[in-house]
């Protein structure tokens, strides 16, 4: 704004002369935007009700800025509110309530629902209306995460909320017995129920002690409100020693995604006990049924929910297996495991069914499921099923495998060689290759162990389970050790491998200082050329053989 | 409240040790004086304020405020003034808010349209050009 403008409309909004409200109001009415807003700016500077009742009167005329700025100056409208409340002119009194819906007028929620019951009928919904948004309103501002749209940066914060709820609902609570008109009073019922606790007097006296048109009204909610609020005090019920019936009936029968999502994530982790004995009493819940739609609109972050209320309720065992079936089949990770321990607590019989169902599944996420229910299910023959699906052509079960085999690792084989004959410490290693990949590497750290007791034990069992050829750089480490009972182990076991790198050290152990080593040094090169010249002798018998095949062939006479 | 609870001491002993009114004549003549002093200036105030009450109350004197905040000679406030008055307006200080009432009267040709024109580019510089 050019700075002569600015400086009129500044004096106008701070002289003393009663004057200066007469003319700023006559700037509401100029053609030109930028004056209009200045006139508007510099009224609300002034704090005059004639001025806000003139503002109010022109509130269709404005452009959007200017609800931005009443909403900062909502607290000083009240006033100016009420009287166009209480004017009797219809356009001002729909322009007010138009106001007190951009600047969330909460204190203006008793007024609305004092004057409701004098209102002609056909106006009552226009209040009602206002009353309603107004309640949803606060109800975002009280419970943010449930808000349907995120409060905006500039929005201002609630001086008192709590004070602000309690006297809302005080002021709807003696409405709901006076207004008759439907629609307003589903608008008060609906503010009772969605701003109230299960405990709070306004909510019992809905539900409870009011009139039977406002018990109805109230009864039908809890069957068919997608408010958060009120579907909140549904779950909230079964805190009670009594819940509502509406509240037990609605949890059996309503089926919608909204109210469904909102009682699994309501679901505390560890429910009271009137909790679970009321959830226990529902036998029934139309929602939960596979054959019906709606358990697969369930999104998988609440399947692990989903199974706690399944474990909760009182639903017939078959339905609840069927139930758990189905999440194994179709739910996310958090789900199916949530499921497994449902599945052991269930029957186990029926539960290692649909464990072997899922281990030939064709989802792979399935499969690796059931793989890791193999133990838990008490499966016949887990083990050698489970060492069997270390081969499996999925990687999801080969990891399910081995995850579920993780025990078995190189310290256990270490501590069980004693008790295994050299034919199961074969296997023990080709196992253990399978496991677990890094087992080698584990080995040699092993080998390298700083407790001589330990190197010399993990090189014994890396040779009992045919492993020494793959930890042979270990070994020529082992064969300089400074103890020669560990330096004579590894030269005992580098005797056996081929390669030419243990021969070297052979050699090299030779002259070592401690003659049991080079003894064993000697006695393993003695080795080593024995397997040398048996296997020339039989390359030498097999190209006879094979040269004597080619002179008996070509000896053939040709056909 | 120390020195007045002195003062009312020594006055009422006074009183006590002193036997007819004639005694005290200067004592009621000062009171006396005190309190006419007192109304005088309570009415003096009471005047000043209705007066100022009058002068805020007068839309000329909102006028001249803002004729005064943007620095106006007699000449342009004379011309304002016109302008207000050919348009009957109850609050001359309009003519500040309204750019149209200036740029009405600045069509056309005559001298004073162009006073007017020049007075408009002032009180409202880049609004209806």
């Amino acid at each position: 704004m050019a700075d002569a403008v600015s400086t009129t409309f500044e004096i106008l909004a701070s002289s003393k002369n009663t004057n200066a409200v007469e003319t700023l109001i006559a700037a509401l009415d100029v053609a030109d935007d930028t004056i209009r807003l200045a006139g508007v700016d510099a009224l609300l500077k002034r704090q005059s009700q004639r001025g806000q009742i003139e503002i109010i009167k022109r509130l269709d005329s404005f452009p959007a800025d200017v609800y931005e700025r009443l909403r900062q100056e909502s607290a000083s409208f009240s006033k100016a509110i009420q009287h166009c409340i209480h004017s009797g002119k219809a356009e001002l009194k729909a322009n007010a309530l138009e106001l007190i819906r951009i600047v969330q007028a909460f204190d203006q929620v008793p007024t609305l629902v004092s004057i409701l019951p004098s209102e002609p009928l056909e106006s009552q919904p226009q209040l009602a209306e206002t009353i309603r948004e107004l309640v949803r309103d606060l109800y975002d501002r009280l419970h943010p995460e449930s808000a349907e749209k995120p409060a905006a940066s500039n929005e201002r914060p609630l001086r008192n909320p709590q004070s602000t709820q309690q006297n809302i609902l005080s002021s709807l609570a003696e409405g709901c017995g006076q207004v008759q008109e439907l629609s307003a009073k589903d608008a008060i019922v609906e503010g009772v129920l969605a701003l109230g606790h299960i405990g709070h007097f306004a909510v019992k006296k809905a539900l409870w002690q009011g009139d039977t048109a406002t018990r109805n009204l109230a009864a039908d909610m809890l069957l068919t409100s997608t408010h958060p609020g009120i579907m909140d005090l549904v779950c909230e019920s079964f805190s009670l020693n009594y819940p509502h019936p509406q509240a037990i009936e609605a949890l059996s029968t309503r089926c919608d995604p909204t109210f469904v999502n909102r009682l699994l994530g309501w679901l505390p982790a560890k429910l009271t006990k009137m909790q679970q004995k009321n959830l226990h009493q529902i036998d029934s819940v139309r929602w939960l049924d596979t054959d019906q739609p709606y358990l697969s609109q369930v999104p998988e972050t609440l399947h692990a929910n989903m199974v706690r209320l399944i474990e909760e309720l009182g639903l017939p065992e078959s339905q609840k297996l069927s139930l758990c079936e189905w999440i194994v089949q179709n739910g996310g990770t958090n789900g199916r495991l949530a499921a497994s321990e449902l599945l052991a607590a269930v029957d186990t019989n029926s539960a290692q069914g649909i464990v072997s169902a899922g281990l030939v599944s064709e989802d792979a996420n399935v499969q690796a499921w059931a793989t890791t229910q193999l133990r838990q299910q008490g499966t016949p023959e887990a083990f050698s099923m489970l060492v069997e699906r270390l081969d499996s052509p999925l990687e999801e079960v080969r990891e399910a495998a081995r995850a579920e085999l993780g025990g078995f690792d190189v310290n256990r084989v270490i501590s069980l060689y004693e008790s295994l004959d050299p034919d199961k410490c074969q296997k023990a290693g080709q196992l253990l290759k399978k496991i677990d990949p890094q087992c080698v590497q584990k080995l040699s750290e092993e080998v390298r162990s700083p407790l001589r007791r330990k190197r010399m034990r993990a090189a014994r069992v890396a040779q009992a389970m045919g492993l020494h050829h793959e930890i042979v750089d270990s070994l020529i480490e082992m064969s300089i050790d400074e103890d020669s009972h560990v330096r004579r182990t590894a030269v005992e076991i580098l005797a056996t491998i081929t390669d030419d790198n243990a021969v070297k050290s052979l050699e090299s152990a030779l002259e070592d200082e401690s003659p049991r080593v080079r003894e064993a040094a000697a006695r393993g090169l003695e080795i080593h050329r024995e397997i040398v010249m048996n296997r020339s002798s039989m390359v030498e018998d097999e190209t006879d053989s094979v040269n004597n095949v080619f002179t008996d062939e070509t000896s053939l006479p040709s056909s | 409240m120390l020195i007045l609870a002195e003062l009312g001491r020594e006055v009422s002993g006074y009183m006590r040790r002193s036997g007819s009114a004639s005694q005290n004549w200067y004592l009621i003549l000062a009171i006396l004086g005190f309190v006419l002093f007192w109304s005088l200036i309570a009415l003096w105030d009471r005047y000043r304020s209705r007066y100022q009450e009058f002068l805020l109350s007068r839309p000329k004197m909102l006028f001249q405020e803002l004729c005064d905040a943007h620095q106006l000679s007699r000449g342009d406030k004379t011309l304002l003034l016109n302008a207000a008055n050919s348009h009957q307006l109850e609050q001359p200080a309009t003519v500040f808010v309204d750019p149209a009432i200036l740029q009405h009267l600045s069509q056309g040709k005559s001298s004073e349209a162009k006073a007017y024109t020049k007075i408009r580019k002032r009180i409202f510089p880049g609004l209806g050009e």
